[in-house]
C-alpha cells in the first residue's frame, strides 16, 4: 500500500492548494452535521490514506444512480474518480472490457481484501439465475464472492436498498435488496431514485475519515440525510400551514408556490434531503419545478398509490378525521407520535356517508372502516392491526365501567382485559403510508353504546390506536 | 473454430454480451451474436396502474436516455386519450429531449467511446507545445495553451505514477490499433476531463423544468413548471436566464470541442470509413414537432424508411399498422402462445419469461437455440418481407440528407470533404460516430430557436403549461389505445398502450437498442449489432478492440433494451379480478 500516492499529495500534486482542501473538508462536515473538532481528523484522514479502492456492481438498475454519482459536485466526480477513490470496476466508466474488464476486477479484489468498498446499484433477481447475469455468472453469484472481502458495502439507490422497482408488484423476477442477501458485513442503504449525488459522497467520505459507516435509521440510511421530511425541509411548508394549495398545475396557485399537497406530493411521508441539498447545483427539486414528491427514498414507494392521488383524499373521500393518534411503548408508557387517525361508520342502505358519532338499529347493516396515516418511522414495518371496542349495555348506569372487547384475524369478538399486550391481532400488514383498516360488515347483534378504536402494534410492542373513538349507539 | 466472447461489454449501459465465432486463420469474425442478459419485467409491473403514472415506471427502464421514456410513456397516453398539450409545453418538451441529445452524445463520444480510439497512456509522451498548436489550429476553445496541456499531462502523469489506474486499469493501452499521435491523446484526454465537469452544467436544464436529472418530472397533459415572470417560485425571468446561459454553454461545447474533435480523431481512423455497418436498412419514426404530435409535416427529423442504402426512395412508417411493426422470439427466452416462429404487434404482443439459456456460471451461450432477453422487432416492407433495422444517429441523418435538411447536407458535405471520403463512407462504423456529431450540433442548434418561440409565446401573454380538461379519469372512454413515439438519442423509441376503465391493461414499448441490440428472428435474419460485425479482422484477437469500436458506435443501452413481458388474455383477466 505504501507505493501508492495519499489523497493529499495527489491533491498537491494537482495544484489544489490546502485552502481549498480545508473548504471542502468544512464542507463536507457541515453536511454530515459532524461537530467543528472533528474537521482536523477528516483532514489528516483523507491527506494520509491511499486512494481507495471501490469496486461497484450494477444489477438490475437503469444506471440511472450511476449517471447521479456522475453529477457529484461536492468534491466534484473528477475528484472522487481521479483524486479520492480507485474505482477499480465499474461497467459505465472503466476503459477494460470483457476479460480485461473481469481482471481488473480479480487483480483489485486480491491487493485490496478485507479493504475495498463495495458499493451496489440494483436488485438481484433470486427467481432465476439467469435473470441477470455478468460474464455468465449469476447477480447472486458476484454479490455474495465479492461481499466476503470487502470492508463496507453501499446500497446505492432505492433497487439495491429496498428491491425498488424491479421489486415493485408483482415483482416478476423475484428481485430483493442487498441486505436480505448479505446480512454479515456493515452496509449503508443510500435509497431515492436516484440518491442525491451529495449522499454517496457523504458516506464515503465519512467512511474514509472514521474507518466505519455513519449513524444510521431503521432503514440503514444515513441519520444525517434521512432523519427528516422532505416536507419539514421544504420552502412552500408556510403554504401548508396557511392552507393555500394549487388545485391545477398552472393555475394561479402553483405560480405562486403554493403547496402541491393535494396534487399528490409525498412530501410529508418521504424522509430525504431533496428540499435541504436539492439536485444539480442546489438547482432545483421537484417539488420546486411545481411537481410533487413521489417517495422515492422510501421502500417500495412504487406500490403506495398514485403518484398524483393527494394522501388526504385518500384518507377524508369519505371517513371523519379522528385526529392524531396515541401511542404507548411495550410497557404501556406513552409516546409521542404523529401518526393520525380517519374513520367512521356508516349504514349500507343509508345515504353511505360515514360517521364519527352514529346511532344505529339492530336491523342496519353497518360498515365500519378506518384509515391510519402512518409516521415515516413505522412505515413499511410488518404490524398487527389492532381492533377494539369499550361497550355498555344501553340501561346501564352512566358511572358504571365499560366491558371491553377486540376483533381476532377471523371476526369473532373477544374479551379483553385492557392490557395492550394482550390484543390479539385483527390482521398483519405490512404498515404502508396509509393503511386502512375495515373493521367490520354487518350486523350488530346487542343494543348498547360501543367507543370504537383500532390501531396497530409494531415488532418492538409500541401501541398507536386513534384517541378519538368512532362512537356508535344500537337501538332496536 | 474458436469462441470468442466479450462480457461484460463496457462503457455501455446495461448488460451486454457478444459472442464472436471466429475464422482463427484470418483472426476475422464469421458470425456474431448479440445477447442481453438482465431482465426486469417493467411492463408486467405497469398493469393494472394509473396511465397518468406510467411515465415514472416507464423512465426506470433507463437512467441514462433518462429523459426519454417518461417523454414516450407521456406521449402514448396523451395519443390514446386525444389529450392536446399547450404550445408552451410542447417548446420546453423538445428543450428537454433536446438537452438530452447534447448531454449524451458529448458523455458518449468521451466517456463511453473515446477510449477506443484514445490511448491515455500514449498522451504522457505528448509535448504540450505541439498539442496546444494541434488545438489551436482546429478550434478557437479557450482552453488551449501549452500550460494547460502541461497541467493535464501533469495531473495524468501522478495519477498513473501513483500506482492505481482506477477506471483506466487493464486497458488496452498500446494496441497497434490505436493510431493517434501523442498530441491528440492528450488532448482527447484533457477534453475527456472537461466534458466530466461540463455534463454537470448541461444537465441543469432539467433540473429546471423537471427538477432534477437524472430521472426529471413529467406530466401527463403538459409539463409540471409553472410559468410566471413576475414569482419567485415559477418559471420566471431569472430562471430563462439561466436557461439561456446554459443553451450557450451547450453550443459552444459542441462547436468548439465536440465537432471538431471528432475530426481530428476521425482523420486518423479512416479505414473504420469502410467497414461496421451491416444492414443497410434505417429507420426514423420523427421527432421535435413545432405545435404538437399531430403537426408530422412539421418535425425536424422526419419519419421514414431506407432499404439497402437506397437514399432514393424513403418508405412511410405507420406505428399503428399490425403488419408493420411486429416482434420475433425465436431466438429470445420468451415464449408466445400462437408459438416461438410467429411475429406479434406490440398491441397485441404477448410475452412469458422463459429462461433456457445455460445455467450460471457458463462460458458459452447455444446460439443456434434462444440466446438473449431481447427480442427482435422487425419492419415489414409492402412486398411482405421482414427487415432487421438499424435506428439511431446514422438513420436520423441519412433521413434528413435524403430529404435534402439544408443544415445536415452543408454538415456532411463539409465533413465528407474534410476527411476527403465518400458518400458511401457514411454506411460504416465511423459513419455513425460522425452522426451523432453531426446531429448533436443540428439539434443544439435548434435550442436556441425553440427558447426564442417561448419566451416570445410569453411575452406575448400565454402562460399555459397544462391542459386540465382531460385529467381526470372520468372524462376518458372506457376502452383506449396509443402509441407515444419519439427519437431518442439512440434512435426510434415507441411505448404501446392499452387503457381499460382508467387502467393500464397492457403496455409495451420497443426501444432503440432493441432494434440494434437484438438476437436473431426466425428466419435467422441477424440484428444491427451481429451484421455490423461480421467480417471484423481482430488485430490482437484477445484484445478484442475493434468489436468495442463497432458496439459503442451504436451506444448500446441495454437496460433500455431488455424490459419486455407483457400481458397474455389470461394475465389481463387477473389483473382486472384485483
Amino acid at each position: 500500500m505504501s507505493t501508492y500516492q495519499t489523497f493529499g499529495s495527489q491533491l498537491r500534486n494537482h495544484g489544489i492548494s490546502r485552502r481549498s482542501f480545508l473548504k471542502f473538508c468544512t464542507a463536507m462536515s457541515s453536511l454530515l452535521a459532524l461537530p467543528p473538532a472533528m474537521i482536523p481528523r477528516m483532514v489528516h484522514a483523507l491527506e494520509n490514506s491511499p486512494r481507495q479502492s471501490v469496486i461497484w456492481l450494477s444489477f438490475q438498475e437503469c444506471t440511472g444512480c450511476t449517471e447521479s454519482f456522475l453529477r457529484a459536485h461536492t468534491s466534484s466526480v473528477e475528484e472522487l474518480i481521479f483524486d479520492l477513490l480507485s474505482l477499480d470496476y465499474h461497467h459505465t466508466l472503466q476503459a477494460a472490457a470483457g476479460e480485461a474488464a473481469e481482471n481488473a476486477l480479480a487483480i483489485a479484489r486480491q491487493t485490496h481484501a478485507g479493504n475495498y468498498i463495495l458499493i451496489v446499484e440494483g436488485a438481484i433477481p433470486l427467481a432465476n439465475p439467469g435473470y441477470s447475469t455478468i460474464a455468465g455468472t449469476s447477480n447472486l453469484d458476484t454479490l455474495t464472492q465479492l461481499a466476503r472481502d470487502a470492508k463496507a458495502i453501499i446500497a446505492v439507490g432505492t433497487c439495491a436498498s429496498f428491491g425498488g422497482i424491479p421489486h415493485a408488484a408483482p415483482n416478476p423476477t423475484g428481485a430483493v435488496s442487498v441486505e436480505e442477501i448479505i446480512t454479515d458485513k456493515p452496509l449503508v442503504n443510500i435509497s431515492g431514485c436516484p440518491p442525491v449525488p451529495v449522499l454517496i459522497t457523504g458516506v464515503i467520505v465519512h467512511l474514509l475519515t472514521f474507518g466505519q459507516l455513519p449513524e444510521l435509521d431503521r432503514f440503514k440510511r444515513p441519520a444525517t440525510f434521512f432523519g427528516s421530511t422532505v416536507h419539514k425541509g421544504c420552502y412552500r411548508r408556510p403554504f401548508f400551514n396557511d392552507g393555500q394549495f394549487a388545485e391545477s398545475f398552472d393555475d394561479d396557485g402553483a405560480k405562486q408556490g403554493w403547496c402541491l399537497f393535494k396534487l399528490g406530493c409525498k412530501g410529508i411521508v418521504t424522509n430525504n434531503a431533496c428540499a435541504t441539498v436539492k439536485w444539480n447545483q442546489e438547482t432545483s427539486f421537484p417539488i420546486q419545478s411545481g411537481h410533487g414528491c413521489l417517495g422515492c427514498a422510501e421502500p417500495h414507494f412504487w406500490d403506495n398509490g398514485s403518484f398524483y392521488q393527494s394522501l388526504y383524499a385518500s384518507v377524508a373521500k369519505a371517513l371523519p378525521n379522528l385526529g392524531g393518534g396515541q401511542a404507548v411503548d411495550k410497557n404501556g408508557q406513552p409516546l409521542l407520535t404523529q401518526t393520525t387517525f380517519a374513520g367512521g361508520i356508516a349504514i349500507a342502505e343509508g345515504e353511505g356517508n360515514f360517521h364519527q358519532v352514529l346511532t344505529v338499529r339492530l336491523t342496519n347493516e353497518v360498515n365500519i372502516q378506518g384509515s391510519v396515516t402512518v409516521t415515516p418511522a413505522h412505515q413499511n414495518q410488518v404490524a398487527d392491526i389492532l381492533v377494539f371496542a369499550a361497550y355498555k349495555p344501553l340501561l346501564a348506569s352512566l358511572d358504571s365501567p365499560p366491558l371491553y372487547f377486540m376483533l381476532d384475524s377471523t371476526g369473532n369478538i373477544l374479551p379483553w382485559n385492557e392490557v395492550p399486550a394482550t390484543l390479539v391481532p385483527f390482521q398483519q400488514v405490512t404498515l404502508n403510508a396509509v393503511t386502512e383498516v375495515k373493521m367490520y360488515q354487518g350486523l350488530f347483534i346487542a343494543t348498547g353504546s360501543l367507543k370504537v378504536s383500532f390501531g396497530y402494534r409494531l415488532p418492538d410492542g409500541v401501541v398507536v390506536t386513534n384517541s378519538k373513538t368512532i362512537d356508535i349507539t344500537i337501538t332496536e | 473454430m474458436a469462441r470468442l466472447v466479450v462480457d461484460p461489454i463496457t462503457r455501455i449501459e446495461g448488460h451486454l454480451r457478444i459472442e464472436a465465432q471466429m475464422d482463427e486463420a484470418n483472426k476475422t469474425i464469421q458470425t456474431a451474436y448479440s445477447s442481453g442478459t438482465m431482465v426486469r419485467g417493467i411492463e408486467i409491473i405497469l398493469r393494472g396502474r394509473d396511465p397518468r403514472d406510467a411515465w415514472a415506471f416507464a423512465q426506470r427502464i433507463c437512467g441514462v436516455c433518462t429523459l426519454v421514456h417518461g417523454m414516450a410513456s407521456i406521449r402514448s397516453v396523451e395519443n390514446a386519450l386525444n389529450y392536446p398539450i399547450p404550445p408552451n409545453a410542447q417548446l420546453i418538451r423538445n428543450l428537454m429531449i433536446a438537452a438530452q441529445y447534447v448531454h449524451d452524445h458529448v458523455m458518449h463520444f468521451y466517456h463511453l467511446h473515446a477510449l477506443d480510439w484514445v490511448d491515455v497512456v500514449s498522451a504522457l509522451k505528448a509535448d504540450p507545445k505541439a498539442t496546444s498548436d494541434l488545438a489551436q489550429s482546429i478550434s478557437n476553445y479557450p482552453k488551449s495553451s501549452p500550460g494547460y496541456f502541461t497541467d493535464m499531462q501533469k495531473k495524468l502523469k501522478n495519477f498513473v505514477e501513483a500506482g492505481q489506474l482506477g477506471i483506466f486499469a487493464q486497458g488496452y493501452w498500446g494496441h497497434p490499433a490505436y493510431k493517434l499521435p501523442p498530441e491528440a491523446n492528450l488532448m482527447a484526454v484533457s477534453h475527456y476531463l472537461e466534458a466530466l465537469s461540463w455534463q454537470r452544467e448541461a444537465a441543469k436544464i432539467h433540473a429546471i423544468f423537471g427538477g432534477k436529472n437524472p430521472h426529471p418530472n413529467f406530466l401527463v397533459g403538459g409539463v409540471p413548471c409553472a410559468i410566471d415572470f413576475n414569482s419567485d417560485s415559477a418559471l420566471n425571468e431569472k430562471r430563462f436566464a439561466q436557461v439561456q446561459e446554459i443553451i450557450n454553454l451547450m453550443r459552444d461545447f459542441v462547436d468548439q470541442v465536440y465537432v471538431p474533435d471528432t475530426l481530428a480523431i476521425a482523420g486518423f481512423y479512416k479505414d473504420w470509413a469502410s467497414q461496421g455497418e451491416g444492414l443497410g436498412n434505417f429507420l426514423t419514426y420523427g421527432d421535435f414537432p413545432e405545435k404538437d404530435m399531430n403537426d408530422l409535416s412539421s418535425m425536424l427529423i422526419p419519419s421514414g424508411v431506407i432499404l439497402n442504402r437506397d437514399l432514393s426512395t424513403i418508405y412511410p412508417v405507420d406505428l399503428n399498422a399490425p403488419e408493420q411493426i411486429q416482434e420475433y422470439v425465436a431466438h429470445s427466452w420468451y415464449d408466445y402462445s400462437v408459438g416461438k416462429d410467429k411475429g406479434l404487434h406490440p398491441y397485441t404482443g404477448e410475452t412469458t419469461f422463459n429462461y433456457t439459456g445455460p445455467t450460471p456460471p457458463y462460458k458459452q451461450l447455444e446460439v443456434e437455440k434462444e440466446y438473449s432477453w431481447l427480442k427482435s422487432p422487425r419492419w415489414t416492407s409492402p412486398d411482405g418481407k421482414n427487415h432487421a433495422m438499424e435506428v439511431g444517429p446514422l438513420a436520423r441523418v441519412l433521413m434528413l440528407y435524403a430529404k435534402g435538411h439544408a443544415q445536415t447536407k452543408e454538415l456532411v458535405d463539409m465533413t465528407l470533404n474534410k476527411l476527403g471520403v465518400p458518400v458511401a463512407a457514411l454506411f460504416s462504423t465511423l459513419g455513425r460516430t460522425a452522426a451523432r456529431t453531426l446531429e448533436t450540433k443540428i439539434i443544439g442548434d435548434q435550442m436556441q430557436r425553440w427558447y426564442d418561440s417561448l419566451i416570445a409565446n410569453i411575452k406575448a401573454g400565454d402562460t399555459k403549461t397544462f391542459n386540465q380538461t382531460r385529467w381526470e379519469p372520468s372524462t376518458w372512454p372506457a376502452q383506449a389505445k396509443g402509441v407515444g413515439y419519439m427519437e431518442a438519442p439512440r434512435g426510434a423509441l415507441a411505448h404501446w398502450i392499452v387503457i381499460e376503465n382508467g387502467q393500464i391493461a397492457n403496455y409495451q414499448a420497443v426501444v432503440p437498442s432493441t432494434w440494434n441490440a437484438g438476437p436473431r428472428d426466425v428466419e435467422g435474419l441477424p440484428g444491427a449489432y451481429e451484421a455490423a460485425l461480421q467480417g471484423h479482422t481482430l488485430e490482437v484477437p484477445e484484445q478484442p478492440i475493434e468489436i468495442l469500436r463497432t458496439i459503442h458506435s451504436f451506444d448500446p443501452c441495454i437496460a433500455c433494451a431488455v424490459h419486455l413481458t407483457d400481458v397474455t388474455g389470461e394475465e389481463v383477466l387477473k389483473v382486472k379480478v384485483c
